[in-house]
């Protein structure tokens, strides 16, 4: 077995550990399914194309990395759209098509899960990724810095708002 | 009084939503993802067995060889040695001199 095809497994495991979580983080940060499948698509792409050869230890940094500046790049179009007027439909379509095409989350059965969910989704792109990337996917402030080109400081001041205004969330639904 | 809830709470909280949400992921998210991934891996440059500088190599090698072969002595053949013994022999020079006589000649059938 030659290192290509040893590369082309190691990645393969390491999509998989990665895609289904990372999807999740997408979609939250853009809510809408189709286009957050492709957000991982083109960030999976440009990891295999630019970054294979790096080591594999730096690989989940830069798929992050990449995804966020997928998501920026969508969030900066979407501005754009809007601000010739055509987001206005659009972004009510968004919405609706986001909690109708979710059937499978279960999670909104759960009442704290629902919750927690909605509050998550409530909050500012920058403070929901910090809180996520931290959170859910173990990165420390400085990785999250790193994946979110920014200084420590605003990763924890982000961090911060973040929880405070999901503890308040959660307080209010009396969990 | 509202409970406050802690920020490890949170957190474990927030872990559990989520890790929730990934397993029941339908199947049309799955297959989109595995799409998107067989794509990615399929796009990855297979790097070539031949080195990139290999064709100014074989082009340099070629002129060389070219260059080499102007100063090499040509092989002697049976046709070469042939050729060279017409020449050398006399009546057939005298024979190639006077070709167009013979031709004549054959013309006017007075040659037979």
């Amino acid at each position: 077995m030659n290192n290509i095809e040893i590369n082309e497994q190691a990645l393969e495991v390491f999509f998989k550990a990665i895609e289904k979580r990372a999807f999740r983080i997408a979609e939250f940060a853009i809510s809408d399914r189709d286009e957050a499948l492709d957000l991982i698509q083109n960030s999976m792409l440009k990891l295999v194309q630019r970054y294979a050869d790096r080591d594999e230890n730096e690989w989940t940094l830069l798929f992050y990395r990449i995804l966020q500046n997928e998501i920026k790049d969508w969030k900066r179009k979407a501005w754009v759209r809007g601000w010739f007027g055509f987001i206005d439909s659009e972004t009510e379509w968004i919405e609706d098509k986001s909690v109708q095409a979710c059937p499978d989350r279960l999670v909104h059965q759960d009442a704290i899960s629902s919750a927690m969910h909605t509050a998550i989704k409530q909050l500012p792109w920058r403070q929901q990724q910090a809180f996520l990337l931290r959170s859910w996917e173990g990165l420390n402030v400085k990785q999250t810095a790193k994946v979110m080109t920014c200084t420590t400081g605003s990763v924890k001041t982000h961090y911060s708002r973040a929880v405070t205004f999901l503890r308040k969330q959660l307080a209010e639904g009396e969990l | 009084m509202k409970k406050q809830i802690t920020e490890q709470q949170l957190q474990q909280l927030g872990r559990q939503l989520l890790e929730q949400s990934v397993d029941t992921l339908d199947e049309s998210v799955s297959i989109g993802l595995k799409k998107a991934r067989q794509h990615a891996l399929q796009s990855q440059p297979k790097p070539s067995f031949i080195p990139q500088w290999s064709g100014a190599f074989a082009v340099i090698m070629v002129l060389f060889v070219i260059v080499w072969m102007g100063y090499e002595t040509p092989v002697i053949t049976d046709e070469l040695m042939l050729v060279e013994d017409m020449i050398q022999i006399e009546e057939t020079q005298e024979l190639i001199n006077d070709i167009e006589f013979y031709q004549w000649l054959e013309q006017r059938g007075e040659l037979v």
